[in-house]
């Protein structure tokens, strides 16, 4: 092929194009690669931090459960049992084994090696199953936070005394009791199954799981049918003149709102002129479905927006009524891209913290909530407590409940992506 | 549609072809003018070479339409012309065919020549024959301007004057019937002369037949068949 | 010579615009007798821009009448007020007379809902509901109440498929999606869509512009078929497609209504020298 004066410029061109174009994609790829490497290091960090807070320190003792030592018969009550000093019963059981501690700052070290919440822990056990009075029985007690950080290793054992939270006379008791295999380690059910506890072996975050399931079915039950039912108007039905314009406007200032103003609304409308209960999920659901309709009506109207107009020219067409065309073609086709947006603003909603400090839900609640009008908190919030925690066993719980929103967060989005499959149609 | 231009075609290419198979079709329309003309010629003038010729160029003539037959065939099949060029290809089409026909007829009167110079008899006729050939001659030179002006009055006026051919050749016709009675032996030859006289008719009324076409082409009305002065009163 | 025949050799060394704006009065034959359709004076206005400009046009009992004429000429604009989808777009306002069967579609107490029952609309491009062929066919008549129970419902999509020559290629697979259909058949499903609510006239689309010609062929035989239980009113850019379907053709341009003939005379002979280079193609 003969090259002309085009051909060899076309060519000079070319190499131009092409370096700009690698250069270009180079680029592309260092920025996914950052972002990518950030995402790592954050779920790394994250992760590695929360793994203590799955496994919890038990020690087991023997117990003596006879009558006498609890001063219980055979026909005592639930009430009776209730009143036992099961504090006593552990402190016993301890003595008996370190006969030889008789100091009281000796004792009181050793008795610190079980959690204070144990005796609760014992009497539970107790009442769930009566026929373990009158015998002797061996027990998983549970440690306490400072004796479950030194067994996991987040407390130095070589470090100088005066250097650690744990003395030389309580590691050495610690040792005695891994010598006789008594200290185990097993799965922290407690943290999946209990509400917030001072004390960080206790702690839970079953009670801002729930709190946070409330508060996003308040939101989703108030924010969908408003924000879609608004959406499907706006597009729709709304007649184009000023009115529609200031109000269009207004919900996509009210996407640019900082979400606190919302809670300083909250406190003053719901909680201090209709008087909701302070802390509730129903109000955070209020409030939070207040923040989400604006990003809801402006996924849904560009749903509804993407319906290609000849699904809407067939349906009138055929002498459909535009309430028939809307509900029975425009919407069924809107629907992914409804439910996407919808998933995505609960999505934002679950993440948020703002607005319901503002309504009082950073309150310390150790009840797991049993409805949406019970105090609560949610999972943010929670994850905000123990972060502002001191004790050192809060730092591993908040990065656990970290990682338990993040998991919250991809079922959600999971969930929005299987939704928007199934109703995904062709046209 | 009066006052045709098929020269404003957003297809500059379907203008040429259009443009060719128009000129092709004026190329032979003189061809066979030229044919008659040197036929008749021959007949006349016992020039029995130049009946020889023209016996040979109408091959020439059938070539020719059968090549513009094929370019209308291609425009029909590629442009699917509509209207005005609807009804030129249509015409065009239809006027080859005639041309054709006139191309036979000088080609008879040819033949016939060719046997009456060999027996060197052309009897008193010479002036009538080349009376009659003026006549057709005259309305087929107008059918061609005609034709290249795209001028229906014109056309109707030279179908009118068939009348006036036909005329001439009832005229000349009846003379030779009457020379046969009384000359039964030359009966051979006043044969021919009366097929050359009725082959001079017939290229009047293919001559007719192609100025009906041209008023179709202009007027977009079919005038076949229909008396004259009706078409004058409601076309015109 | 006739006043026509006059007219047009002014014209002919003219502009479009030049003759456009000389133009008056519709030639050919707008109107006939006893008229399915009859229009007088149409005006449509899109917000400031005239559309369509006192437009008078008649459609006659079981005849497909072809509007042809060039982009933007106000053919489909004024399809669309026929069953008055331009209803639906607001800037848009349209006067003059339309009556169906001595009823005035414009009146007050006219419902636009049970006018498009009356008059089915198959559009340019295929658009069947991204559902089931089967609901595709019985939606009209569902939300009409057309039928009393399933069985009816049945025998009236198996009629109305067969009807849009489709029953045999979907009768064993009436419950797969409308969407997965060829572009051919998706437009006869659409055509057997609007048949199935049994209207009195069809308004076509530019029905086959998105179509191959074997598709284009079935469709135009269908129109014909049709033609003898409806009024078809056809919009297309193909004017060898008017040529084929329809018995009258009507030119529009810039919304003005320049000819309307028998389809066999305007594209042998059209009056108008617009519809003459229209048809031959000389717009330049």
């Amino acid at each position: 092929m003969s090259k002309n004066n085009n051909t060899s410029k076309i060519e000079k061109s070319l190499k131009r194009r092409y370096l700009k174009e690698n250069i270009f994609k180079a680029s592309g790829y260092a920025s996914i690669g950052i972002a990518f490497m950030f995402l790592v290091v954050l779920l790394a960090d994250i992760g590695i931090k929360a793994m203590p807070a799955f496994i919890q320190t038990q020690i087991e003792l023997k117990l003596d459960l006879s009558y006498e030592s609890l001063q219980l018969n055979p026909e005592s009550s639930v009430a009776e049992i209730k009143k036992v000093d099961f504090r006593q019963v552990i402190r016993k059981a301890l003595r008996k084994q370190f006969p030889d501690v008789k100091k009281r700052k000796e004792k009181k070290q050793l008795y610190s090696l079980i959690s204070s919440g144990a005796e609760y822990q014992l009497r539970d056990m107790v009442l769930e199953n009566k026929e373990l009075i009158g015998n002797e029985h061996s027990f998983n007690l549970y440690a306490d936070d400072d004796v479950d950080a030194l067994i996991k290793g987040t407390i130095n054992r070589k470090l100088a005394q005066s250097e650690r939270r744990v003395k030389d006379f309580k590691i050495s008791l610690i040792e005695v009791l891994e010598k006789n295999n008594q200290v185990s380690k097993k799965f922290n059910w407690t943290f999946f199954s209990s509400g917030d506890s001072r004390e960080p072996e206790l702690a839970g975050i079953k009670g801002a799981i729930m709190g946070s399931i409330y508060t996003i079915l308040v939101t989703l039950m108030l924010s969908f049918p408003v924000a879609v039912a608004a959406a499907i108007y706006l597009e729709e039905f709304a007649p184009k003149n000023r009115m529609i314009d200031f109000i269009e406007i207004n919900i996509n200032n009210l996407a640019a709102v900082p979400s606190i103003v919302f809670g300083l609304l909250g406190l003053a409308v719901f909680i201090n002129f209709f008087s909701l209960p302070r802390s509730a999920p129903i109000v955070g659901g209020i409030v939070l479905s207040l923040m989400t309709l604006p990003t809801i009506i402006i996924a849904s109207r560009s749903a509804i927006k993407a319906v290609p107009p000849s699904l809407r020219e067939a349906a009138l067409g055929l002498g459909a009524s535009k309430m028939q065309t809307v509900f029975h073609h425009v919407f069924p086709a809107a629907l992914p891209g409804i439910l996407t947006g919808t998933i995505i603003g609960m999505a934002q909603a679950l993440g948020e913290t703002a607005p319901l400090l503002m309504i009082g839900m950073v309150a310390f609640i150790v009840d797991i909530p049993q409805t949406i009008v019970d105090p609560a908190t949610v999972l943010p919030i929670q994850v905000f407590l123990w972060a502002d925690s001191p004790e050192r066993g809060f730092l591993e719980k908040t990065s656990a409940a970290i990682l338990v929103l993040i998991g919250f967060l991809i079922i959600m989005n999971a969930l929005a992506i299987y939704l928007r499959k199934k109703f995904e149609k062709k046209w | 549609m009066e006052n045709l231009d098929f020269n404003q075609h957003t297809s500059k290419k379907y203008n040429q072809e259009l443009e060719k198979i128009r000129s092709s079709l004026l190329v032979m329309g003189g061809m066979v003018e030229k044919q008659v003309k040197k036929a008749v010629e021959a007949l006349v003038e016992g020039k029995s070479k130049m009946a020889k010729k023209v016996i040979k160029k109408d091959l020439g003539v059938n070539a020719m339409e059968v090549q513009i037959d094929e370019e209308c065939t291609q425009i029909i099949a590629k442009r699917q012309p509509a209207a005005s060029d609807l009804r030129l290809v249509y015409s065009i089409i239809k006027s080859i065919t005639d041309f054709e026909r006139i191309g036979d007829e000088a080609e008879k009167i040819a033949k016939c020549a060719s046997f009456l110079i060999d027996e060197n008899y052309l009897g008193n006729y010479s002036h009538e024959f080349m009376k009659l050939y003026q006549l057709v001659a005259i309305n087929l030179n107008q059918t061609l301007n005609a034709l290249a002006r795209l001028d229906a009055e014109e056309a109707l006026t030279i179908a009118k004057k068939d009348e006036i051919v036909d005329l001439a050749f009832e005229r000349l016709n009846n003379d030779i019937i009457r020379n046969m009675t009384t000359e039964p032996t030359k009966l051979n030859l006043l044969l021919r002369l009366s097929w050359s006289a009725k082959a001079l008719e017939k290229i009047g009324d293919h001559t007719t037949n192609i100025c009906e076409y041209i008023i179709y082409l202009v007027k977009g009305k079919d005038v076949r068949h229909l008396d004259i002065n009706t078409i004058k009163e409601e076309y015109f | 010579m006739n006043t026509q025949a006059l007219q047009n050799n002014l014209m002919k060394d003219k502009s479009n615009e030049a003759i456009l704006a000389e133009h008056s009065k519709t030639i050919g034959q707008p109107f006939c007798d006893n008229p399915k359709i009859s229009t007088r004076d149409v005006n449509v206005y899109y917000a400031e821009n005239h559309a369509i400009q006192d437009v008078s046009l008649d459609m006659g009992q079981n005849e497909v009448i072809a509007l042809i004429g060039p982009s933007g000429c106000g053919k489909s604009t004024y399809l669309r007020c026929l069953n008055r989808m331009n209803d639906t777009i607001d800037s848009c306002r349209v006067s003059g007379k339309f009556i169906i069967d001595d009823i005035d579609i414009y009146a007050k107490s006219q419902d636009p809902v049970l006018l498009r029952a009356r008059v089915g609309m198959v559009f340019q491009k295929p658009n069947p509901f991204p559902k089931s062929i089967y609901d595709n066919v019985a939606y009209g008549p569902k939300i009409h109440g057309l039928t009393s129970n399933k069985a009816e419902l049945d025998d009236l999509v198996e009629e109305s498929l067969s009807k849009a020559g489709l029953f045999n290629e979907v009768k064993d697979r009436l419950g797969d999606s409308g969407t997965g259909l060829s572009g051919g058949q998706q437009q006869r499903l659409c055509i057997a869509r609007t048949i199935a609510v049994q209207p009195e006239v069809i308004l076509m689309d530019e029905p086959a512009s998105a179509l191959d010609p074997i598709a284009t062929a079935k469709v135009e035989e269908l129109i014909n078929e049709l033609r003898k239980n409806y009024t078809i009113v056809i919009v297309t850019h193909s004017m060898q497609q008017a040529a084929r379907v329809s018995q009258r053709t009507a030119y529009f341009h810039l919304g003005k209504l320049i000819e309307v003939g028998e389809t066999k005379q305007i594209f042998t002979n059209p009056l108008h020298e617009l519809t003459e280079r229209y048809i031959t193609g000389r717009f330049g």
